[in-house]
């Protein structure tokens, strides 16, 4: 609202209706009353730690610590069992296997983590942090043999109510700290930021192979207002 | 302040008195010294009527600026060691453009804050709560070395078909695994003194920005009652935060060199000990790794924190391992990892000649540059 002339001038001496006087007023009022804006307000008026209410900007949230459930833990057939506990020269290997749920056979995006935020219509930042594990064993063909191959690899994707909005390119080291954002115009309401995990379908490999691992995962959601 | 109401005229449209005039340009008056979101209309401000960044509180970056040509190595203070043979559970990445170790802030990566009057200012960001801290960072790995120079001796050499099982007959039963160690990084955050002593660095639990966090932060090698170090001191993925971690792998694998060097891969085309340049170990250069980490700061109860820096640490070579029942922290099946304390040694005796071979690994990571920044953005913790 740009500055705005009174519509009634009022002289001295003169006898006027005293409506006038409302028309008069009027006319600040309605600037007042939700009217103000850049046009009325200096520059570097307004001091954000004082005049701007807690959340007035954006507001944020995160799910942390994020890691594969122990109920999905599965000791690898050939690196988990045979050691003892407190053998130091070598581990047990655990993680996600074929034939188990949640990967079963593989090649299907599965929930690993979320959070909610109540947005306003703004944007929407969206980040995933996660640490992984592959056992390479089995990864590659050994020259001139028919040793089993394992397709060892996995894929992150972000969610929003739903939509994807990132994938991730298929990840293959064996040990790799994903860091993944992206940007989105949202809408007013409460929005849910997933990510989901897609392991590669089963080639040849048998149930016990523990194909990855993942761990310290954080989900990031930030809401910057319009 | 809320709508301004006033007094009308209309329909009565009578004959007023001075004071009834009056009360109204007082309301209207007054009303000019308590503006708020009722009065301003919906978008009708920019940026430029903040006499600040309404989204930053602070923010800066230290950037080590070492830059090297492939073939050469990093100076000395860019050389970290692992627990293993040199028993450093942790350090602070803190090498500078020559590759020498600099603990002065805004060298390494260690970051002050908020760098407004300088990029070395670290009098601190009062966080009260409702604060967002963000840290990214990343690093260029140089190198991978071995402490141990021979091959033979390496862990990763220990892996062959007989070794996997620890099955009768291995030339190395129980060997070391299938190369499931890493090198950690994460940051530490420093709420006691603008000084910038490294002594003062810690957790973002300890440091009173995360008070709420339902477990502690892992912290390589001083956790709280364990020492991390070892098999029987894992460290479960739940028990302790380890989503402010990052990891660096120590190797490739690949199987088509069973025999002469079956997967510890330096990163680097100079090798050390022998020529990696014309071996299998030589698979890649340089890598970059990158991670970040984010703290919304809960209502502090009046009790501000002042946050004067952040800076990043180092551990290595952290193993995984999955429980079974009596190791670790807190029941079983879980998964986890422990530092390793043992170094690669199959072949050692003791002084009547018996074996005692050691199956650990240790070694040094070399880093060449290092890039961290920290943001702190204003009442964000809705």
């Amino acid at each position: 609202m740009p500055y705005r002339w009174t519509k009634e001038e009022i002289e001295d001496k003169q006898i006027v209706q005293s409506r006038q006087f409302d028309i008069a007023y009027s006319n600040y009022v309605s600037v007042i009353n939700g009217g103000i804006d850049r046009d009325n307000l200096p520059e570097q008026c307004i001091d954000p730690e004082v005049n701007v209410i807690p959340n007035g900007l954006g507001r944020s949230n995160t799910s942390n610590n994020v890691h594969n459930p122990f109920a999905n833990n599965n000791q690898d057939s050939n690196y988990g069992a045979p050691f003892s506990s407190t053998n130091t020269r070598g581990n047990r290997i655990t993680g996600l296997t074929y034939g188990e749920a949640p990967v079963q056979e593989g090649d299907n995006f599965y929930q690993v983590a979320s959070v909610n935020i109540d947005c306003e219509e703004g944007m929407l930042e969206c980040a995933w942090k996660c640490n992984a594990y592959i056992p390479l064993y089995n990864a590659y063909y050994k020259a001139f043999t028919t040793t089993t191959l394992t397709r060892k690899r996995y894929q992150w994707q972000i969610r929003v109510n739903g939509i994807i909005v990132y994938e991730s390119p298929a990840i293959c080291e064996a040990f790799f700290t994903t860091n993944i954002s992206t940007q989105i115009p949202i809408s007013k309401g409460t929005q849910r930021v997933e990510v989901h995990l897609k392991i590669p379908g089963r080639s040849n490999e048998d149930n016990g192979m523990v194909i990855m691992q993942y761990w310290g995962g954080q989900v990031f959601a930030y809401n910057t207002f319009r | 302040m809320g709508n301004v109401k006033l007094e009308r005229f209309y329909p009565k449209n009578e004959a007023i008195t001075a004071a009834k005039i009056n009360n109204n340009s007082s309301a209207l008056e007054g009303s000019t010294a308590g503006y708020n979101q009722e009065n301003v209309s919906r978008e009708g401000i920019d940026f430029r009527q903040f006499d600040k960044s309404p989204m930053l509180i602070a923010r800066n970056v230290v950037d080590s600026g070492q830059e090297l040509t492939t073939g050469t190595t990093v100076g000395t203070g860019a050389r970290y060691k692992s627990y293993a043979t040199y028993n450093i559970a942790q350090q602070p990445i803190a090498h500078n453009s020559t590759g020498a170790t600099d603990t002065s802030a805004g060298n390494g990566t260690k970051v002050p804050l908020p760098g407004v009057s300088s990029s070395v200012d670290a009098s601190g960001v009062q966080l009260t709560g409702g604060e967002l801290i963000r840290v990214n960072w990343s690093t260029v790995i140089w190198q991978n070395i071995p402490a141990n120079g021979s091959l033979a001796d390496h862990v990763t050499a220990l892996i062959d078909t007989t070794t996997k099982d620890g099955g009768t007959g291995a030339t190395h039963p129980y060997g070391s695994g299938i190369g499931e160690w890493c090198w950690l990084i994460w940051p530490r955050f420093n709420t006691t003194s603008a000084s910038l002593l490294n002594s003062d660095f810690t957790d973002a639990k300890t440091a009173g920005l995360d008070p709420n966090s339902p477990v502690p932060y892992f912290e390589p090698g001083i956790s709280p009652s364990i020492t991390n170090t070892g098999i029987g001191d894992f460290v479960d993925f739940n028990e302790r935060r380890w989503d402010h971690i990052m990891v660096v792998p120590s190797m490739f694998l690949s199987a088509a060199n069973v025999s002469n060097g079956p997967a510890l891969q330096l990163y680097h085309t100079n090798g050390v000990g022998y020529s990696a340049r014309s071996s299998p170990l030589a698979l890649g250069g340089p890598q970059l790794r990158s991670s970040s980490f984010y703290i919304r700061v809960p209502d502090l109860g009046g009790s501000p924190k002042t946050l004067h820096g952040v800076q990043l640490y180092i551990s290595g070579y952290w193993r995984m391992h999955g429980n079974s029942a009596g190791t670790g922290m807190g029941g079983a099946p879980d998964a986890g990892m422990f530092l390793e304390n043992d170094p690669c040694n199959p072949s050692r005796v003791n002084s009547g000649g018996d074996p005692i071979p050691q199956y650990g690994v240790a070694g040094e990571l070399h880093i060449e540059r290092t890039h961290i920044n920290v943001t702190v953005h204003r009442d964000s913790n809705g």
